[in-house]
C-alpha cells in the first residue's frame, strides 16, 4: 500500500513560527510521518482527530490526541460548534494575517501569552532538545523524556499483503509475514527505525516467498488433483 | 506510478480483482479440477490458507455459509482486506482513516495474529 497524503491534515503553516504564543508544542504522526512542532490551535484547526498520535515534552510515548486534556477539550469545542475544520491554516498565515492567529492563541491560553519564546524556537529549529528546554516546561519533570526525533516515514508494514499471503494456499508463510508486519509500527513508534526497517524487509521477503511458492506450485497442484 | 485519484484507484483494484477471478475461473474450467494443496497431501496438515479456494468459490457463488465451513477465517479476512483497500482507495476519508488506524494498530495486529494462530492449531486438532 503506497502511503498517500491525507489532505485534511495537511498543515501548510511552517513549524516554529514566531506567532505561536501557546505554551505547549505538539508533534504528530500523520501518514506514518512525524511532523511538528505545532500549537494546539494549529492542530485543531487543521482537523486533528482524537485518535491521531501526538507527543509533547514530558511524555515517554506517543498517545492519542483524545488523551491530551488540552487537545481533547479543543477538539470537543470544535466538533460541537458546527464550523467545519479549516483546511487552509497555512494559507491564512501566509496571507499576512498573523495577528489573528496570535489573537487566537492569546484567547485560548491567556496565562501563557505574556511572553514570546521566539528566541528559544530559533535556537533549536525543528527538533526538541532536552538541553535547551523552553522555560514553560513544568519544574516537576526531572528527567527529560526521550524525544522521538524522526523525520523519516515509517517503513511500509505490508499488512494487506501479509493477510493475502496467509490466505494463499500451501505453506503457512503468511504467519511470519504478519508477525513482522505487526512489529514494524511498534518498533517505529519506539524510535527504533533500524529495527522497523528490518522487520519491514523481513515481512516483504516472507510475502514474496509465500506468493512465489503459491504461483510456482500451482501447475503441480493442478497435476496433483487428477 | 500508481494513480492518485480515488476513482482511478478503485477502478484499478476492481480491474485487478476481476482479472484474477476470471483467470482463476478459466483455469478451473480448463483443467476441470480444483488445485489441491501438495503440503496437505503430504503432511495432512491444514494451513490457515487451506480451503480458501473453496471458500472463494463459495463466495463467488453467493454461498457465505459454505465459505465459512470451507475456511472459517477467509470471509472475515476478506472484510479486513476490504477496509485496507478502502483506505488505499481514499486515504483522505476520515471515517475510513479512523477505522483503518484502529484495525492496524500494533495491538489489533497482535490480536489478528493470535486469532489466526489459534485457529490454525484448533482446525488441525478438531479436523484430524
Amino acid at each position: 500500500m503506497a502511503p498517500a497524503p491525507r489532505p485534511e491534515m495537511r498543515i501548510v503553516a511552517s513549524p516554529n513560527t514566531c506567532n505561536s504564543l501557546m505554551g505547549m508544542e505538539y508533534w504528530i504522526i500523520v501518514d506514518n510521518r512525524h511532523a511538528g512542532p505545532y500549537t494546539a490551535t494549529q492542530l485543531v484547526a487543521a482537523g486533528l482527530l482524537p485518535d491521531t498520535l501526538v507527543w509533547h515534552e514530558g511524555l515517554t510515548d506517543w498517545i492519542p490526541a483524545g488523551e491530551v486534556t488540552e487537545l481533547a477539550a479543543m477538539i470537543a469545542v470544535r466538533d460541537n460548534s458546527d464550523i467545519p475544520a479549516d483546511n487552509s491554516v497555512g494559507a491564512q498565515a501566509d496571507a499576512g494575517t498573523p495577528s489573528t492567529d496570535a489573537a487566537d492563541d492569546v484567547a485560548q491560553c491567556p496565562q501563557q501569552a505574556t511572553e514570546s519564546f521566539c528566541g528559544d524556537f530559533n535556537s533549536s529549529p525543528g527538533v526538541p532538545q532536552p538541553a535547551s528546554a523552553p522555560r514553560w516546561q513544568q519544574p516537576q519533570e526531572t528527567a527529560p523524556a526521550p524525544a522521538p526525533v524522526m523525520s523519516e516515514p515509517c517503513p511500509p508494514a505490508y499488512i494487506a499483503w501479509s493477510v493475502i499471503a496467509t490466505v494463499i494456499c500451501c505453506i503457512p508463510l503468511g504467519i511470519p509475514a504478519i508477525v513482522y508486519s505487526s512489529m514494524v509500527k511498534s518498533a517505529y513508534y519506539k524510535g527504533d527505525i533500524a529495527k522497523a526497517r528490518r522487520y519491514s524487509n523481513l515481512a516483504q521477503w516472507f510475502i514474496i516467498l509465500a506468493i512465489t511458492f503459491g504461483a510456482v506450485s500451482w501447475p503441480f497442484q493442478i497435476a496433483f488433483s487428477f | 506510478m500508481l494513480p492518485r485519484r480515488p476513482i482511478l484507484r478503485a477502478a484499478l483494484l476492481f480491474a485487478a480483482g476481476a482479472a484474477l477471478i476470471s483467470f482463476y475461473l478459466l483455469a478451473v474450467n480448463l483443467t476441470r479440477a480444483m488445485p489441491r494443496c501438495i503440503i496437505h497431501a503430504i503432511t495432512g496438515l491444514q494451513c490457515p490458507g487451506c480451503g480458501s479456494q473453496r471458500a472463494l468459490h463459495a463466495i463467488l457463488g453467493g454461498d457465505i455459509a459454505g465459505a465459512v465451513s470451507a475456511n472459517f477465517l477467509l470471509p472475515f479476512l476478506l472484510l479486513y482486506l476490504l477496509v485496507l483497500a478502502a483506505r488505499w482507495i481514499n486515504p483522505s476519508s476520515t471515517r475510513v482513516g479512523r477505522l483503518y488506524s484502529r484495525l492496524t494498530s500494533p495491538l489489533a495486529l497482535r490480536v489478528l495474529l493470535a486469532v489466526i494462530l489459534l485457529w490454525f492449531i484448533l482446525r488441525n486438532i478438531i479436523h484430524c
